[in-house]
This record gives C-alpha cells, structure tokens and sequence, in this order.
C-alpha cells in the first residue's frame, strides 16, 4: 500500500470529527498554588494521547481530574459532551492505571482483574469470560492464582494494565505506567501497549516525563509547562517543528543559536556573533528587522568535515572540544570562535581506528538554509 | 488529601473523651474539700497538703521511684540486648524458645507471673522487697523494650553500620555510637 | 565467644525468671496443703540425696487437678472468664477501630499528638485509673448525678459490681492496647489501592470494606490478643469493679492463694489458665512473626 493511499489517523484535523474529552478553560489551584492554568483542549477518541513535562507541570493533576479524583477550580471538563465534575471516579466510564500499580495484595491475578467486574454485578460465565480474555490479552494466563507479591514487576504490570480494560472503559489513563521498568522491558511494552490501544480501540491518555516513550506510543504529545500546554502536536512535528525553544530544547538534544534577524526576500539572515558571518535561514513566521530570533536546529542536521564543504549556505569553522561516543553515533561538540557550542551528530560508519575527526582538531559544521527552525521565543 | 468525616472526628472526639474523662475527673475531685468521693464541697487544695505529710505516703513514693529507677534501667539494658539477639544473631540453638520468651510476657495475665515469681522467690529464699520488684518488673519489662526496639533495629540502615566499621570502629563501639 | 556472651545473657535472665518459676508452679500443683512455711508439702531437701528425691517425687499427685475438675465452681469461672473475655475483646475491637482509623484519616501534623494520646495512659497508674471507674459508676457517682441533673433517669442506674462495670473496666483498661496495632497496620496502607478501588467502581465505604478492612487483619488479630489473653487472668478489674456477681479465674486464683491459703490449689488453677493460654499465645506469637516479615 502507498504512502498516500493509506490513512493517516488525524481526527484533530477533521472538522466533522467530535471529541471524547473537551477541557474548557479549566484552571486548578491548590491554594496559592496554580497546577492547570486555564487549559482548553480536544482529545479525540482512539488517540493515543500523551501528557509530557518535567515535574510539577501539571500533567498528573490533569489526568486525575479526569479520572475524578480532582475537581477543577474553574472551567469544564466534557465527556463525550457531558459535564463529568458531578459524577464521582466510581461511576464514571474512566479507568486508571496507576503507576505503582496498586494491585490489592491480598487478591489473586484472577480477583484483581475480575474486581472492577463484580462492581458492576458482572456473574458467572460472562465474568470468567472477559476475565480470561484480558488474562489471554496481556499474556498472564499462568499466573491467574499468583498474589502480586508472588510475580515480577513486569508481570505487575500486565496485571494493572488487563486490569484497568476489564471493564473496557472509553478512556483509560495511564500514569507513568512504564517507569518501574528496564529499559528493555519497556520497549517491549511500548509497541505492546499501542498494540493493545489499537485492538481494543480504546482512547488511552498516557502521563510521562519520558520524551523517548511519548515519541514512540503517541499519536499526539502534549508539551506541559506549569500548568499550560505548550505545543500539541504529532511526534514529528513535535520534533521537527517545536514552536518554542522550550519545545525544542525538551525533546531530543537540540542546538540553540540566539540572534538578531534580518529578513532578505524569501529567508531570513541571522547576526549571530562578530566576527562571524550570518546563518541563512527560512521560516513561516514573519520576522522584522533586528528581532531577537532563536534558532533550533537537531544536531543529526548539522554536518561535520575537515574540508569546507561548497555550496552549502552555512558553513562555519570551529575546534573539536568533546566527542561522545554512543556506539552507532558520534556528538561533536565544537566550539565556535565566539564561544558557542555547536554539537554535531554522525552515523559512525567507519570503525574507531580509521575515523577522520578527533579531539582538538579543526573542523567545519555546516547545514542548509531549511535544516533548523526560527523561534521568535 | 485526607479529610476526615463526621463520622471520623466524632470517633475521635468521643475515643479520647472516654480516655481521659475518668482521669480528668479523677484530678477535678482531688482539689475536692469534701471527703465523700461524689459530693462537690468546694475547691481546696488540702488534700495535698495532707499527702505531703503523710509519712506511709512518701516512704511508698519513695520506694517506687527507685524500683522505677532500677527496673527501668535494667530492662532497657536487658531489652536492648535482647532486641540485638533477636535481629542481628541469625539462627542458634533455642531461638524459636527465645523468641516465645519474649513475646509471651507481653500478653501474660498478671496473676500468673506475679504468682510464679512468688512461689521462685520463697522457693530459693530471697525474701520480699525492693529487689524481688525490681527483678520482676525488669523482666515483664525488658519485653516491652525488645519488642519495640527490635522492630526500629529490623529497619534499621545497615550501610550506617558498615560505615562505622569502615572508619575504623570496633563492633561494640559502633553499637554505642 | 563474645556472641554467645551476648545471646546467653538475656537467654538465661528470662529462662530463670520466666520459665523456671512456670516449673515451680506445676510442682507446687502436685503438692498438698500443709500448715508449714512455705505451706506445702513435700518440700525438697537436696540433702537427704537421692533416696529424699525419690521420696519427694512420690509425694505429689494430681490430687488438686482432680478436684477442679469436680468442683463446680472452678469450671464455672472458666468460663466465665473465656465469656467476659471474649465480649470484651469485641467491644473493644468495635471501639476501638473506629479510633485507630480516624487517626490515620487526620492530617499528619496530628499523628504524633494523637499517638501520644494514646499512649499517655500507660504511664499512668491502672489501679488509678480503675479506682476512678468506681467513683464514676456508683449509685451516687459521677454517671448518675450527671444522668439525673440532665433529667435522662430519675433513678440512679446500677451499674457498679456488675458484669457491666466490668466490661467498662476492661474496655477502658485494654483500649489501647487495641488501638495501636490497628493504627499502626492501617498507617501503612497505600492510599492509591483505594483509588484505584474507587476507579474500579466501589463506593467509599464499599471500598472501605473490600481493602482497606482485609488489609488491616494483622493488626486486628494483634489487638484481640493483646486485649483476650490478658482479660482472661484478670483480676484487679473484676474485684474492683464486678463485685461478687461477677466470677473470674484470676479473682478464683488470688482467692485460693491469699484467702484459703490453699497454694497447691491455687497452682493448679494457674497451671490450667496456663494451658488453655498456650494456643493464644502461640497464635499471638506468630502473628506477630507474619506482621515482622511482611515488614521487611
């Protein structure tokens, strides 16, 4: 199937298309404390949605007044159009995972997922039967009679997750759900747990400081500072086209060269430092002379030689400060004459004995006029 | 955040009332210049004044703060000691009789330990005083102080003792300190 | 060496002074009342060697155990004591839950001042303590002079020397004893298990008895035994509070050794309270074992 014949899974660019959850203008203060900063936004159903920040972004506080364990201090939260702060976490069609799982200890694998069931009087052959189909989706048929302190934290973990899509919620919140686990491990339940989503259609909201993981399971990040949404977006516009250097600077490692613009037809020269000639850039915002501009640019865009590469418009002359080895790739930090450090990312795709760059030596990074993005903050 | 219910502060409210009223009324009735027990007479502080002269009194307040001083102490020592054995000597000969001994005293009806003491003091011939209490409540005591510092000392932060080794302590003198 | 120092000290201190005198006790409850000092016979004498041993050991029998048996009055105050026991250990469970478990609903800057409070009474006298119930409970105590000035009964109500001053008393006495397992199993809840219990669509009070009630049982079964095993010997509270009315083994037990003078008897009343405490105790004990290793 082509590229363009498949579909892409974009309801948030579909006018007709109405959202599972709708925040409006919801604020939420603890005191003096203001954790959600009038916050408006659309989750549509069958998104994998994630919430990232560093802490005390707010992004737990959202994700438990969804689940009604928090009541927002002003504003409305909708699901599917309906006004959810009147209705308590025990009767809504939410579910959460929680992220030390809080498995009732005294409960076997079998009663903890069958919990939430028998809340809703499920019985008999219909409670075994959804029991051991999210015993058989989660792979944890084994260990249906184990106590949790019986089995590995993976395991655990699986346990909470068939747990909390017993009762196949319409959204189901997920907070940190993978931070217990080795990095292994939680690759593996990364492309697990979208396997899962997908299957079951279900809307999840994943809570996460991992910019790695959102990257991977979301179809769509939210970007969180101090209880506002910075950016929300796809993965890759996340990454390709931050909006703020905040953004920018908090996925994936990123060059941030500050300067003064000069707009000149189609592109924009940028006065970085003296000395120096200027970086050639392109932009969609409009910028007027001498405004302060940021510029973004990924170091894996920025290339690095020992000769002076022609025709490329940004071509610059530095040292070789630092080189961090990360086995298929190499970080060249190297200083420019006013200062600064440019980092440099290559594939190594010569063994260590024959590569050409080492430390202190002279080198010239360069990169196209299209490779970075200009910031205005 | 937790909130508590009226069902919760009522619990609390009259829990700690039914506590303390007894004794609260108890140190009201002292300063009561009536000798009836229920019959308010008037506030008065003579009683006090009567206890401090009475010799029988003081002799008996006496007493009891020095076997308090002296069980005490002992007990501590004792129950530490005990407490040490309990976490920290791993398995020997007897344990599960010494983990019973010390446990079992905490529950013990109080007429059967006073009386078998009894019957060992008369047995052996030491006669009644200061010092058959002392051993007495030294050791329904040390109990008390096993179990309670045994259960700090399972928690304790073994890399703090590592850490005293290392600079050069001896065993004992890293217990001390 | 040092290590055997270390375990032999306390080992022998509580193997002397705890279990030798139950030995003492079982000898004596073979032995038969006499008019000497101490007053009962026989009486080992190591002198006479081995002949006075053997002689010594022909001495004693059954004789007192089989009289409890006969006796009605001894059985009867078995129990007695194993019904006031067990009423009393469930009133004060019922009493005393609610306690611990509005303590851990309170904010945290009460905990230390609430554990305190429950706490204090041990360092209080108990005879004290139990005196003041008297005053409080009589014809013309405190209870009903404050009953018939708020005009609730117009006739004093009896309640000293009965089973029910009793029950007060112990109640009273044996609370925190109740309270402080109850707490301390409850405290370490992880409150997250009853949100995710309320996720999963349990009211609070439903929540309440699916988790937080099963997860508490150590420290329940800790406090029943802390509060039954107790009872059943008591004596103090009964004599003071339940009069002649109110029949207990361990008044049966003081009464036989300080009235009738009767120290065989009174052994051999003690050696089968002993007995029907062993299994308790031995439960006590490792329940106490489950709630350390859980810990750690």
């Amino acid at each position: 199937m082509s590229e363009a014949l498949r579909p892409v899974f974009a309801p948030w660019n579909d006018p007709d298309e109405k959202p599972l959850i709708q925040f409006k203008n919801v604020t939420k203060r603890f005191g003096d404390f203001t954790a959600i900063d009038d916050l408006t936004i659309d989750i549509f159903e069958r998104e994998f949605f994630a919430l990232l920040g560093p802490s005390g972004c707010g992004k737990t506080t959202l994700m438990r007044m969804l689940a009604g364990f928090e009541t927002p201090s002003e504003g409305t939260i909708l699901l599917s159009g309906q006004d959810i702060a009147p209705i308590p976490p025990n009767k809504r069609a939410v579910n959460m995972m929680f992220q030390s799982y809080a498995l009732f200890p005294h409960l076997s694998v079998w009663e903890n997922i069958a919990f939430g069931l028998k809340r809703e009087g499920i019985k008999g052959d219909a409670l075994n039967g959804r029991v051991d189909e999210m015993l058989r989706l989660t792979r944890l048929e084994r260990f249906e009679k184990r106590k949790p302190h019986q089995i590995s934290g993976g395991q655990r973990q699986r346990v909470a997750l068939a747990r909390s899509l017993a009762k196949a919620p319409k959204l189901l919140l997920l907070d940190e759900p993978l931070g217990a686990l080795d990095k292994k491990l939680r690759q593996d339940t990364q492309f697990e747990l979208m396997d899962i989503q997908e299957k079951t259609g279900t809307t999840f909201v994943i809570v996460t400081h991992d910019q790695e993981e959102a990257m991977t399971v979301a179809s769509r990040i939210a970007v969180m500072d101090e209880g506002r949404m910075i950016q929300v977006d796809t993965p890759a516009r996340i990454y390709e086209a931050p909006n703020t250097v905040y953004v920018a600077d908090f996925i994936g490692d990123v060059n941030i060269i500050d300067g003064r613009a000069t707009p000149s037809g189609e592109q924009v020269q940028i006065a970085w430092g003296e000395g120096m000639s200027d970086i050639t850039g392109t932009t969609d915002a409009s910028f007027e002379k001498g405004d302060q501009v940021h510029l973004a640019i990924r170091p894996e865009k920025v290339s690095i030689s020992v000769e002076k590469p022609d025709d490329t418009p940004n071509a610059f002359q530095g040292k070789v400060v630092d080189i961090a080895y990360l086995g298929n790739l190499s970080t060249y930090h190297v200083e420019m004459p006013n200062g600064q450090i440019i980092k440099a990312q290559s594939a190594n795709t010569r063994r260590i004995s024959r590569r050409a760059i080492t430390w202190d030596d002279t080198v010239w990074i360069s990169f196209t006029a299209t490779a970075g993005v200009l910031l205005k903050r | 955040m937790r909130r508590l219910t009226w069902f919760n502060t009522t619990s609390l409210t009259l829990g700690f009332a039914f506590l303390y009223l007894p004794m609260v009324i108890l140190v009201i009735y002292s300063f009561n210049s009536s000798k009836l027990v229920t019959v308010w007479a008037g506030f008065s502080t003579k009683w006090y004044g009567e206890l401090m002269r009475n010799e029988a009194f003081l002799d008996a307040a006496w007493v009891t703060i020095k076997v308090a001083v002296l069980s005490s102490t002992f007990a501590t020592v004792l129950g530490t000691l005990a407490a040490y054995v309990l976490v920290r000597a791993g398995r020997f000969w007897g344990r599960t009789l010494f983990s019973g001994m010390i446990y079992a005293p905490l529950v013990m009806p109080e007429v059967i330990t006073g009386l078998s003491l009894l019957l060992l003091f008369i047995g052996i011939g030491l006669d009644r005083g200061v010092m058959t209490i002392v051993l007495a409540h030294t050791t329904f005591s040390m109990c008390y102080v096993s179990v309670v510092v045994s259960s700090r000392l399972a928690t304790f932060d073994m890399s703090l003792e590592e850490a005293a080794l290392d600079l050069g302590s001896t065993p004992f003198g890293h217990f001390v300190w | 060496m040092r290590r055997f120092a270390l375990i032999a000290i306390p080992y022998f201190w509580l193997l002397a002074l705890f279990l030798v005198p139950f030995a003492i006790v079982f000898k004596i409850s073979l032995s038969d009342i006499a008019l000497s000092i101490p007053p009962y016979l026989p009486q080992l004498d190591l002198a006479k060697g081995w002949e006075g041993f053997t002689k010594f050991l022909g001495a004693l029998d059954f004789e007192n155990f089989e009289f409890l048996m006969m006796d009605d009055l001894y059985y009867k105050a078995y129990l007695s004591s194993l019904k006031i026991a067990s009423i009393s250990t469930f009133l004060t469970l019922l009493i005393g839950y609610p306690i611990a478990y509005a303590m851990t609903r309170a904010g945290e800057e009460w905990r230390p001042t609430l554990l305190m409070l429950v706490i204090l009474p041990f360092w209080t006298s108990f005879l004290i303590r139990v005196y003041a119930w008297i005053g409080i409970l009589g014809q013309e105590g405190f209870l009903n002079q404050t009953l018939m000035f708020l005009g609730l009964t117009s006739e004093p109500l009896i309640i000293l020397n009965t089973p029910i001053a009793v029950y007060i008393g112990i109640v009273y006495t044996y609370l925190p004893f109740m309270i402080l397992p109850i707490y301390s199993a409850l405290e370490k809840l992880d409150n997250s298990l009853l949100e995710a219990a309320e996720d999963l669509g349990c009211s609070r009070i439903t929540a309440f008895w699916l988790v937080t009630f099963p997860l508490s049982r150590g420290g329940i079964i800790a406090g029943c035994f802390l509060v039954f095993i107790p009872t059943l010997g008591e004596f103090v509270i009964p004599s003071l509070l339940g009069g002649s009315n109110t029949l207990m083994i361990g008044k049966v037990l003081w009464d036989e050794f300080f009235s009738n003078r009767d120290w065989p008897l009174a052994s051999a009343v003690a050696v089968i309270l002993l007995l029907i405490l062993i299994i308790p105790i031995i439960l006590f004990q490792r329940n106490e074992q489950k709630q350390r290793e859980s810990e750690g």
